[in-house]
Parts: structure tokens; C-alpha cells; sequence
């Protein structure tokens, strides 16, 4: 057994890897992803997965429910971490995952993968919290700009973690992109990652403060000019897992089941087989007892 | 290791744990904590007692109560390490600051220690030490010491025994304490002196009516104790208290007078010649009530321990309650909360093996098959965890007719887990039913589950293949298997195509050579040669698998043939894995394994 396939056991029993082992782990991610392209080719069949945020057990619920990687090929699509308590493990196992199997999964860039917003929304601090320094936050934040920042399956579905983008009207426009950089504020590579589709015509002013608001319109134009069937895409929470929209041109795919451990919601991830049939799997929270109480308490005293 | 090397070694240990101690990082200071032991033996027993504890005193009480709780427990431990027993009392007052703390769960760590503590001390020389202790706790400003000199007493009243006990007072403490309406069990305390004796009943007696509820948690507790002290008093003293904590007003009274029930019932069984018949006409009506108590807590506590009673007094089977007992439980069935209604399940499924074939026919299957049917997926889980059970009791006819159809339902359930337990239980119902049974009620159920869409049902279904094949025969799996595994190679999905060789990989395993190349080897050659990556790779697995099932006689030529072909696929993990399952088995003939940790060279 290789220390690759050693820490990949690890990591699926939620133990973080040493320091060393994820600055070696990186370095070897690195020139795998340096070799992908901004729309990485993709073939049928894969099961496509949006938004984990670092809810490692029910990433595990997930390959109970699809299949393990390298039995079932995988496409995420972004957003690994920050939010829930497990980034650390969760990144790193798709990573190692990566470097072990780089023809049975792909892993493209979310608005999550970034040095400002993992400072806020939890990774910098979990990765502080578990090593006692930032270094392992340094490493996986380097990583994050060599990820593809689109997929393209078969030719025929376009997969990005937001959406569209005002300033990219054909895929060679996002291959043109120099990707290697902390995701910018605005312009096209930042839209890829922040945009959202809204039951609107033509392009709208995003709530969320970067990225824009799209319309079926764009899509239709989007895809018929670049021959494409549909769009899958994660970033928005839906209650049911996943969400069609504008006459299934375009379709919302969530993965991380009951969000922030409190919104209730099913999770789902969408099988493609290889001509292209989709089916999609819907699946719920690991139950409490498969998951380690992430608690620091003991558990509290029942009646003083 | 001698100790003066590692102190050359390590010239000022005390002072590196003492930054260790104050690292900013909790996981570090909790890592230093814990290796208290370890510094104790560097430092020797005296540096321990006159440098480590002083230091240690005082600096933490701010500390996360992560570190405090481990570090109570540790000084507990720490008895050998400042000098043994003579020493023992050293630690004492550091670890009597965490036992004044705020929070329950470091104080409890450290009565804990205490009481290791006094255990240790010797009495002859150095009793002043733990009744001065118990006295500054009791005398403290804080409500917080008297709880823990409460939680103290019994173990210093064992401890001096009760001639010092008197000489220290502790009945006065005692009555202190109950007058500061401190929460307290005094299990183990009731002396011989009948004057004293006579104190403690009226600290019982006014415990049993505090006005506050955290004083009454403790009253069933304190009953048990009175009832195996006093056992000719029971009716007089004890029973009123029983009867008005099982209908107190604070609902948590009520859960720990249920939690208690079967303690109390010992208690009065074994006081007595006449204690049985307390039990029939007292204890288990009162129980009966805490069953159908209005707080669900209540009644989930009450349900979960009624086993631990009917198997105490199975007699209760004969008694004038066990009918009403039974109606309650069928009220149960319906309780509003799952929280009951899984209780409820697992009690029932223990029930059975103690009511026998009848009466568990008569009275607990529609109970069961009615929380199979349960709206809520954890309790039809609960019971069927351990459905195959009630097959032993009730008899394979029996079990065949009544519940059966309810445990093949489920395995359409659409949670996953539910249709995963059903398969759990395959093999062992299998063994049970026999192969006739078997295939009409179930083997539908089975096959299904190989094409189930989710990825665990099928891995188990394939899984299991060994066992129901070993259970079944052989034949069946030919006959009953083998044709949908043929058809199931075709599947338009590749996750589908995948499952066949996770069969065949199994059935490997317990098929002859013969069935091997005749049913198995096509169906992983032809997996050789699909069109998708994935699929080469675990049909080259199971090739290898075959190979080495196949052992010792001569290498199947087909099986090295397609091996051969799959070292020069177009996919480079197919071509990977291909030549090293040729290398593995390849030239040994010897005990080739599957996974890559066969011979070496
Ligand atoms: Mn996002």
C-alpha cells in the first residue's frame, strides 16, 4: 500500500493528514492541475455533485448513495469548504482522491475556494485550529487557483459552480482566462463562480454583490452557441436537492444535505450514464450515530 | 529509564510543561495535560509534590473546562506519583478548587478524584485530612462546594466508618446540608446508633418534600437505600415518598423515579419475607402509571426499563396487572412521540423471548407488526435490528405467517437504511425459512436489490451472495441468480454492469472450479471488453480474484489471455492495475492474494 492510498484511508475515517503529508499531497495536485484545461473535457459516464462545505460525514453518505471513487467516475463542482466542521478532511480527501485517480474525478473551482471568503466563512480558522498554524491553509488556498473553473461533458454539458457571465459569450473566451489567481472581485472569472439564474430576461444586478443575476435567454443563447445541451451548476441551496430550470436548459444541483446542520433540506447528485440519461439521486443527512459529535462539551448534564 | 538520566536529559521539565500549560493552541494544552504522568515519573515524586502540584495550583481555574476535566482526572490519577498514600493529601486542595467550579462536568471529574483520594489516604494517621476537607466544601460560599461535599459524604462515611463518622459529626453535616436544600444521595449512610439512625430518617424525610426539584431528582435513590436499610419500615416511611415522587410535579422527578423503579423493586423483593407481594400490589401498579405519565421523557424511560423488571419478576406474566399492562402498551403503539414508539420497540422484541411462544403470539406480534409499519423510518429500524430473534421464540411457522409480509414490505421502504436492514437480515431468514420458503417470499426481494439505485444496497446485496449461497446451495444460486446477473451484464447503466462482477467476485469465493469457468469466467470476460474504463478495472479485479480461487491447479488460459489483453488497455489505470495482478500471480503458485499484498518479488 502506497502512503498515497494510506492517507486516502485516513482521510475516509474524517482523520486529518499530517502537515508534511498535505504540502507533498499539494505539490503532486499541482502538476496534475496545471495540466487541465479553464473547461476541463469530461467524459460520460460521472455523477455530478455541487456544494459540500466541509460536511465530511455526509460527503461519505454520498458515496454510499453513488459509489466510490475510483468504481464511479465524479465531477464536483466546487465549494468544498468553509461552514461545516470537517473542510479539512473533506478538501483533502477529494484532493488525494484526485492525485490517486485524476481520469475518475474532476474538481472545479467555487466562489468558496479563496484566500478572502475561506477567512470568513470557517476554513482558514478550522485549518488553524487543527494544525496550530496556517501553513495547510496556505497550501490548499495555492491549489484552489490551479482548479478548472468549468467542465464540459461530452460536449454537450456545461458545468460550472455559478453561472454565466455578461463578459464570456463562447468557451473559448473562458479558456482564454488566465486562471492562476485568487478569485478576482469582478469580470469573467469572477461571474463563473458568483453568477446566479433567475427567472428574468437578459442580465440582472446579483444580491449577493458579485456575479450577475441571468436570464433563460442567456442560457438559450449560451448554449445554442456553443452547441451545448444544458448548464449544471451548484452554488444555490434547494430544498429538494436539485432544481430545473428554463425548460431544462439549465439545472441547479446541491449536494450537501441539511446545510449548516440546521436547513432541513435533501441533497442530491445527478448520474449521467454514458449515453448521457440523467438520474438523479437523492439523499438525505448521515444519521447522528455514523458521524462524530462534533461537540467539544461532554455531553451536557441532563437535569442540573 | 532511570530517573536521574532523564533529568540530565531534560534539566527543568517542571518549567517546559509550565509553557506547555499556557500555549495558546487548546489541543496543545490539552496534549500537555494528558502527559502529566509521564513528567511525574521524570520529575520524581518529590519535584512533583514540592514544584509540579504548587505550580499547578491556582494557574488553571481559568482554563477551557476541556483542560480542567482532563486534568481532575489525571491528579486522580496522580496518587503514585507524589509519593504514594502518605502523600496522597497533597493533591487534594488543588483539585477541591476544580470541585467548587461552576460547571457540573468538571466538578463531577473532580469528586471523582476525591473520592480515589480518599480511598488512599491512611486513616489511622491522617484522617483530619478528609473531614477538614469535607468541612471547608460544606462551609463554602459557594453553592457549587456543597454540591460536591453532598456528592462526597457517602465516600467519607465508608471511608471513616461509622464510629468516626459520629466522632466527625457527619450526621450533623448531614442535616446541614439538607437544610441548605443541597441535592444529595446518601446511599451507603445510615449508621448503627440509633440516634443518629433517627437524624438521617428525618434528613430523608425532609429531602422527600424539598421545595426544590433538583433536591427531589435524588428522593428514589434515597428510598432504595431507606428500603434496604430499613426494609420493616417500608410501609410506614418509604411507600408514601414512592407514591408522591411517582406523581410529583417537576416531570424529572418523574423520570428518575422511573429510571430507579427496578432497583426499588429489588429493594422491596429481597426486604422481606412478604416483599414480593409489595411488589405485586404497590411497586408494579405505580409502575404502570409512570407508562402512561403525560411527559413523553417520562414514558420513553418508563418503556425502555420494563424488560429489566419483567425479567427480575417474571411472575408479573401471572399477576392481576399483566393486562393492563399489556393495554398500556398497545396505547404506546400510537404514542404521539417516536422517541416512545422506539423504546417501545426494542422493549418489545426483548419481551419476547421472556413471555414464550404464546403469550408473545397473543400479545406482542401485532405490537411488532404494527411498529414495522411505523411512520418513522428509526423505528422500523429499531425493530427490525432484531426481527430474526422473535423467529426463535415464536417458532418458523408462526414467524412465517405473521410477520414476514410486514419485513418483506420494507424492503421497497424508501429510506435506504430501511431497505438495508431488511437485507441484513437476508442470510439469517434464509436460514430459518429454508430454500422453498425462501425463494417464493423472498428471492424477488433479493434480485431487486442487485439493481437497487443506490450504491450500498447493492454492494451488501452482492455481498451477502456468499452466505444465502452457502445457506441455499449452490443450485439456487445457478438457478436463481445466475440468469438475472446475465441479463444485468447488459444494463444500459456502467454502476449496473459493475454490481455482476461484484457477484461474481463473491461467488468466486464458494463456487467449485468447474462452475467457476462454466458461469463466471464469461461474465468477468466480457466485462474485459466494455466500452467503459471503469468496468475494465474491476473486471481485471476480479480476474485476478478468479486466478487466484483457481489456484493451485494451472492458470485458466482465458482468465491470463484477457489479463494480458487489459495490460495494454487504452486507460492507464486499467493497464496498471492489469500488469501488477499478472506480475502478483503470474510465476508463484502459492497463496496469491487479491490485494496487491501478495508475494513480493
Ligand atoms: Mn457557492
Amino acid at each position: 500500500m502506497t502512503d498515497l492510498d494510506r492517507q486516502i484511508e485516513q482521510l475516509r475515517r474524517c482523520e486529518y493528514i499530517k502537515e508534511a503529508e498535505v504540502k507533498a499531497l499539494c505539490a503532486k495536485a499541482r502538476e496534475i492541475l496545471v495540466e487541465e484545461s479553464n473547461v476541463q473535457r469530461v467524459d460520460a459516464p460521472v455523477t455530478i455533485c455541487g456544494d459540500i462545505h466541509g460536511q465530511f460525514y455526509d460527503l461519505v453518505e454520498l458515496f454510499k448513495v453513488g459509489g466510490n471513487c475510483p468504481d464511479t467516475n465524479y465531477l464536483f463542482m466546487g465549494d468544498f469548504v468553509d461552514r461545516g466542521f470537517y473542510s479539512v478532511e473533506t478538501f483533502l480527501l477529494l484532493l488525494a482522491l484526485k492525485v490517486r485517480y485524476p481520469d475518475r474525478i474532476t474538481l472545479i473551482r467555487g466562489n468558496h475556494e479563496s484566500r478572502q471568503i475561506t477567512q470568513v466563512y470557517g476554513f482558514y480558522d478550522e485549518c488553524l485550529r487543527k494544525y496550530g498554524s496556517v501553513n495547510v491553509w496556505r497550501y490548499c488556498t495555492e491549489i484552489f487557483d490551479y482548479l478548472s473553473l468549468a467542465a464540459l461533458i461530452e460536449d454537450k454539458i456545461f458545468c460550472v459552480h455559478g453561472g454565466l457571465s455578461p463578459s464570456i459569450n463562447t468557451l473559448d473566451d473562458i479558456r482564454m482566462l488566465d486562471r492562476k489567481q485568487e478569485v478576482p472581485h469582478d469580470g469573467a472569472m469572477c461571474d463563473l463562480m458568483w453568477s446566479d439564474p433567475e427567472d428574468m430576461t437578459g442580465w440582472g444586478l446579483s444580491p449577493r454583490g458579485a456575479g450577475y443575476l441571468f436570464g433563460g435567454d442567456v442560457v438559450s443563447e449560451f448554449n445554442h452557441q456553443n452547441n451545448i445541451q444544458c448548464i449544471a451548476r451548484a452554488h444555490q441551496l434547494q430544498m429538494d436537492g436539485y432544481r430545473w430550470m428554463f425548460n431544462k436548459t439549465l439545472v441547479t444541483v446541491w449536494s450537501a444535505p441539511n446545510y449548516c446542520y440546521r436547513c432541513g433540506n435533501v441533497a442530491a447528485i445527478l448520474e449521467l450514464d454514458e449515453n448521457l440519461h440523467q438520474n438523479f439521486k437523492i439523499f438525505e443527512a448521515a444519521p447522528p450515530e455514523s458521524r462524530g459529535v462534533p461537540s467539544k462539551k461532554p455531553a451536557p448534564d441532563y437535569f442540573l | 529509564m532511570s530517573v536521574s538520566h532523564s533529568q540530565q536529559f531534560n534539566p527543568n521539565p517542571v518549567s517546559i510543561l509550565i509553557q506547555e500549560l499556557r500555549h495558546e493552541d487548546l489541543q496543545a494544552r490539552l496534549h500537555s495535560v494528558r502527559s502529566l504522568s509521564t513528567i511525574c515519573v521524570a520529575l520524581g515524586p518529590d519535584r512533583t509534590r514540592n514544584e509540579l502540584i504548587p505550580f499547578i495550583q491556582g494557574e488553571m481555574l481559568d482554563d477551557d473546562d476541556e483542560v480542567l476535566i482532563a486534568l481532575s482526572e489525571q491528579l486522580g490519577k496522580a496518587i503514585d506519583a507524589v509519593g504514594g498514600p502518605e502523600h496522597a493529601c497533597c493533591i487534594i486542595p488543588i483539585v477541591e478548587d476544580f470541585a467548587c467550579l461552576e460547571e457540573t462536568a468538571v466538578r463531577d471529574k473532580a469528586v471523582e478524584s476525591l473520592r480515589k483520594i480518599i480511598g488512599a489516604i491512611p486513616l489511622e494517621t491522617q484522617a483530619s485530612h478528609i473531614t477538614k476537607l469535607l468541612d471547608r466544601l460544606q462551609n463554602a460560599e459557594w453553592f457549587t462546594a456543597k454540591m460536591s461535599a453532598c456528592a462526597l459524604l457517602p465516600a467519607v462515611w465508608q471511608k471513616l466508618g461509622d464510629e468516626l463518622a459520629m466522632e466527625a459529626n457527619l450526621v450533623e453535616t448531614l442535616e446541614t446540608l439538607s437544610n441548605d436544600s443541597a441535592p444529595m444521595s446518601f446511599l451507603e449512610v445510615l449508621p448503627k446508633d440509633q440516634v443518629a439512625t433517627q437524624s438521617v430518617v428525618e434528613v430523608f424525610r425532609k429531602l422527600s418534600v424539598d421545595d426544590h426539584d433538583s433536591v427531589r431528582l435524588f428522593v428514589m435513590r434515597n428510598c432504595i437505600s431507606m428500603t434496604r436499610k430499613l426494609p420493616e419500615e417500608f410501609d410506614t416511611l418509604v411507600r408514601p415518598v414512592v407514591e408522591a415522587a411517582t406523581m410529583d410535579k417537576a416531570w424529572r422527578v418523574r423520570y428518575m423515579a422511573a429510571d430507579n423503579f427496578k432497583e426499588l423493586a429489588d429493594a422491596v423483593a429481597e426486604g422481606s419475607a412478604d416483599g414480593i407481594d409489595q411488589v405485586r400490589e404497590f411497586v408494579i401498579p405505580k409502575y404502570i402509571t409512570l407508562l402512561e405519565d403525560q411527559e413523553h421523557e417520562v414514558r420513553t424511560v418508563a418503556t425502555a426499563k420494563l424488560v429489566d423488571i419483567f425479567r427480575r419478576f417474571p411472575e408479573w406474566k401471572g399477576w392481576p396487572t399483566f393486562r393492563s399492562t399489556i393495554e398500556t402498551l398497545n396505547k404506546l403503539v400510537t404514542d404521539q412521540t417516536s422517541l416512545v414508539r422506539g423504546a417501545l420497540a426494542t422493549t418489545v422484541l426483548e419481551l419476547a423471548p421472556i413471555f414464550e411462544q404464546d403469550l408473545t403470539l397473543e400479545h406482542l406480534m401485532p405490537i411488532i407488526i404494527a411498529l414495522l409499519r411505523d411512520q418513522v423510518p428509526e423505528v422500523r429500524l429499531r425493530v427490525l435490528a432484531s426481527v430474526d430473534k422473535i423467529a426463535n421464540v415464536v417458532g418458523v411457522e408462526n414467524f412465517h405467517e405473521a410477520l414476514l409480509p410486514a419485513v418483506v414490505e420494507l424492503a421497497g421502504d424508501k429510506q435506504w437504511r430501511v431497505r438495508q436492514a431488511v437485507l441484513d437480515h437476508i442470510p439469517i431468514l434464509a436460514q430459518h425459512l429454508g430454500v422453498d420458503i425462501f425463494e417464493k417470499e423472498m428471492g424477488e426481494v433479493y434480485r431487486k436489490a442487485l439493481q437497487d439505485p443506490v450504491f450500498s444496497i447493492r454492494d451488501a446485496a452482492s455481498q451477502r451472495l456468499k452466505k444465502l449461497t452457502e445457506v441455499l446451495g449452490q443450485s439456487w444460486a445457478e438457478s436463481h441468480v445466475l440468469p438475472d446477473l446475465l441479463k444485468q451484464k447488459d444494463s444500459p447503466n456502467y454502476l449496473h454492469r459493475m454490481t455482476v462482477l461484484f457477484c461474481v467476485k463473491t461467488l468466486c469465493e464458494i463456487f467449485p472450479r468447474e462452475l467457476i469457468e462454466e458461469h463466471l469466467l464469461p461474465l468477468a470476460v466480457s466485462a474485459a471488453h466494455d466500452r467503459v474504463p471503469n468496468v475494465r478495472y474491476n473486471a481485471c479485479k476480479t480476474l485476478g480474484k478468479m486466478r487466484a480461487a483457481l489456484k493451485p491447479e494451472p492458470v485458466n488460459a482465458a482468465v491470463q489471455e484477457t489479463l494480458q489483453r487489459l495490460a495494454e488497455d487504452e486507460d492507464p489505470d486499467v493497464r496498471y492495475l492489469a500488469a501488477d495482478t499478472l506480475k502478483e500471480g503470474g510465476s508463484s503458485s502459492s497463496g496469491a492474494t487479491t490485494n496487491g499484498v501478495g508475494p513480493a518479488a
